[in-house]
């Protein structure tokens, strides 16, 4: 991928751009954004619900807004409207399958109707992350110029149909590779501008990370209960003479065995997928540990816990921060002269994942 | 920011950043403002000017961000200053001649809002629970067509009384169903009352839409002659003719989906039917539902000749109950059973103009007859 160089900047040529590392940051307080759901929630309210949409153009452009790459703030140009619109399409498609398994159901088909509901569903779950990377991308721009994906419909379908059947079949040993190629489609067919976003994660190091975390669970598993086996004595267990608060004690050390694999998978994951992506030849990096994530976790539960989840504006925004403060692009990247190659897109996608609540990029 | 910001800014002008919306190039501007809009002077000598009502203010609303201005369309062109005296310039200007601006609201006056915008919520949302969801629901019910009551109640009575756990004696069968057609005439009402008898230790009975009753074990077998289960039958035939389950199930998904609307997205309003669905055996009827489902049962009882204390002393029976493990299921959505039974002894001044249906003793064996 080569940067277009045609731009309003002719004296800079690549050779005198350094090699840097551009940095996100997120300026946004809980403060601010306690006071956007707060209005959003009254108007919401005194509109019976129609005032939801606006509110959510709210909130993302101040979200938006907030981040900051490499000196400049991004911008959200989203409206109400197009979203309330892509609402109603979406509610039709949706209203659609669920009324048609109704009548297969009531008319004495219940089974094709179960069917028809699987299908359309599953049907419905890529288009609706097609369409919202595609609305997302095309309404968010940084420097005036836009986000875009050029993706379509028909490819990742088929992708994710092959993918899914593939991992069913092999009892979940193709999962990481379904997994990369879809992460490789969405990706490689976003852009900024006239530039393009690129994955090169490659689905055997996916595998493995699986793969490892895997067998320490297993391990573990097998070390706790051997430990357990010979520390206590069985038979007074099958007596019923331990106590209900020793069993539960014996169960800790195997939730905190399940927390840190998970949390370690979910670490290894989001550096695999960090660390794959570049855009224009400039690579991102992810600086995420299992100790900071865990501090961020342990943090944001107990503020949710003993502010009765009044706390959520904080929390959004110190993930959001750390999300900003872990992430670099780093290589020779002239910023000044991307050219504006914007997509027409609609919000139908978008409000269609809220329905079957999916998200375009998971993890 | 732009990287040169040295644009010679004066009291009159301030430095800017300049975004044409072809490329990602910054040019550095001066900006300056008259009655009618701004002046935007580039580093060349040229400058442009854009009219304060085509002007759209994206961002600078908030504490410390910078004021984002764009202009045109679809692709604007974009306009970011970060000095703070650039907006209150900017609001002396447009003050009371142009509404969509947007400037930051001085800290007291912000907590003054956002308390009040709170304190209305929460009255709005009291008021729309209290009255306007209810008031929906009414409006909403008579509209229901039958049959998409009849095969909720269906689909509904399938997965959450399984085959196996049915009684399935024949006789208490027909005795109860003989006692319900007596009740009610099948050819005077939209639908098919349909009692299904449960073996479970839970001390419970529900009606669900369209004609579907459910009646535990447990409770059967405290009934002390078919008079009080005529009783509880004709209590929840009430809640289905008069379409109290359909009307509380409205209720419940219309705050269901508010609440979701409420808090972030309308997540999976699907998922969210089929749980209200699932939630229908304790569907919660107001107090309104459950006093005319009370008094037009005992009337149903008496057209049907039975002896309408019976409803009563069923209760009674329930009052030594309460307090028991087993019950509260039945209980938390009725009203008190003290109030309950004085409210329908003033309901029944004639006394009983039948005989008994059957001995007790007869009953109580036919009740028992679920029992595996």
């Amino acid at each position: 991928m080569t940067i277009a160089l045609q731009g309003s900047s002719p004296s800079i040529s690549t050779q005198s751009i350094p090699n840097k590392i551009h940095r996100l940051k997120f300026h946004g307080t809980g403060e601010a954004l306690f006071g956007i759901f707060i209005l959003n929630l009254l108007k919401i309210i005194l509109t019976l619900g129609i005032y939801y949409f606006w509110g959510k153009v709210k909130t993302r452009t101040f979200i938006w807004g907030q981040t900051e790459f490499a000196g400049d703030r991004f911008a959200y140009h989203g409206t109400g409207l197009e979203l309330f619109l892509g609402w109603v399409k979406a509610s039709v498609l949706f209203g659609g399958v669920l009324a048609l398994q109704w009548v297969l159901t009531v008319s004495d088909h219940p089974y094709i109707g179960t069917l028809a509901l699987w299908l359309g569903i599953g049907g419905l779950v890529p288009l609706a992350q097609i369409g919202t990377m595609r609305y997302r991308l095309s309404r968010s721009s940084w420097r005036g110029v836009r986000f875009s994906f050029r993706g379509a419909v028909q490819p990742f379908f088929l992708l994710s149909l092959r993918g899914l059947a593939l991992s069913a079949i092999t009892f979940g040993i193709f999962y990481p590779f379904y997994e990369c190629e879809s992460r490789a489609y969405l990706i490689d067919q976003s852009r900024f501008g006239s530039s393009s976003f690129q994955f090169d994660g490659q689905p055997k190091d996916l595998f493995w990370i699986y793969a490892r975390h895997s067998i320490a669970m297993l391990v573990g598993m097998v070390v706790l209960a051997g430990i357990i086996f010979a520390t206590h004595d069985l038979t007074a267990v099958g007596n019923g003479s331990v106590s209900p608060l020793i069993g539960f004690a014996m169960f800790v050390p195997f939730m905190v065995l399940v927390g840190i694999v998970m949390l370690s998978v979910n670490v290894s994951r989001r550096r695999f997928f960090s660390n794959h992506t570049s855009f224009a030849g400039a690579r991102f990096k992810t600086t995420i540990t299992m100790g900071n994530l865990l501090r961020l976790y342990a943090t944001n539960a107990l503020l949710l816990l003993f502010t009765l989840g009044l706390a959520f504006p904080w929390v959004t925004v110190r993930s959001r921060r750390y999300d900003c403060d872990h992430l670099t692009l780093t290589g020779v990247l002239d910023l000044d002269v991307i050219q504006q190659d914007a997509q027409k897109a609609t919000a139908v996608g978008e409000e269609l994942s809220g329905f079957l609540d999916v998200d375009a990029l998971p993890g | 920011m732009c990287a040169d910001t040295d644009t010679g800014a004066t009291a009159q002008s301030w430095a800017g950043c300049y975004y044409d919306g072809k490329t990602s190039a910054q040019h550095s501007v001066t900006v300056a403002l008259n009655e009618r809009g701004i002046t935007i002077h580039n580093t060349d000598g040229s400058r442009r000017f854009w009219l304060y009502e085509n002007i759209r203010q994206t961002q600078g609303e908030h504490a410390g961000e910078p004021v984002r201005l764009e202009y045109g369309h679809p692709l604007p062109e974009a306009l970011v200053i970060e000095d703070a005296s650039f907006l209150s310039d900017l609001q002396i200007l447009v003050r009371h001649r142009y509404r969509h601006f947007h400037f930051p609201v001085a800290a007291p006056r912000r907590i003054a809002l956002l308390t009040g915008a709170l304190f209305v919520s929460l009255a709005a949302v009291g008021a729309l629970v209290l009255w306007g969801i209810p008031a929906f629901a009414t409006l909403v019910t008579p509209w229901v067509p039958v049959s998409w009551e009849t095969a909720l109640g269906r689909t509904v009575l399938a997965q959450m009384v399984p085959n196996e756990q049915r009684c399935t004696n024949e006789v208490l069968q027909r005795q109860v169903n003989l006692l319900m057609a007596r009740l009610v005439n099948p050819t005077k009402i939209p639908y098919e009352l349909h009692v299904t008898i449960v073996d479970s230790h839970v001390f419970n009975a529900y009606a669900l839409p369209g004609g579907e009753i459910v009646l535990f074990r447990p409770l059967l077998e405290a009934t002390q002659s078919p008079e009080e289960l005529a009783g509880v039958l004709a209590h929840e035939a009430e809640h289905i003719l008069l379409r109290h389950t359909t009307q509380s199930l409205l209720r419940d998904l219309s705050l269901a989906a508010l609440v979701g609307a409420a808090f972030g997205d309308v997540t999976g309003i699907g998922a969210l039917a089929i749980q209200a669905a699932r939630t229908l055996s304790t569907l919660h009827y107001s107090r309104d539902m459950e006093e005319q489902a009370d008094l037009e049962g005992i009337k149903l009882l008496q057209q049907a000749h039975f002896n309408p204390a019976g409803m009563i002393q069923f209760f009674e029976t329930l009052k030594t109950r309460e307090g028991r493990l087993d019950v509260p299921a039945y209980l938390s959505s009725h009203p008190q059973t003290e109030q309950r039974i004085s409210r329908l002894k003033a309901l029944v001044h004639q006394p009983a103009d039948s005989p008994p249906t059957s001995s007790d003793e007869v009953w109580k064996k036919t009740a028992a007859l679920c029992r595996k």
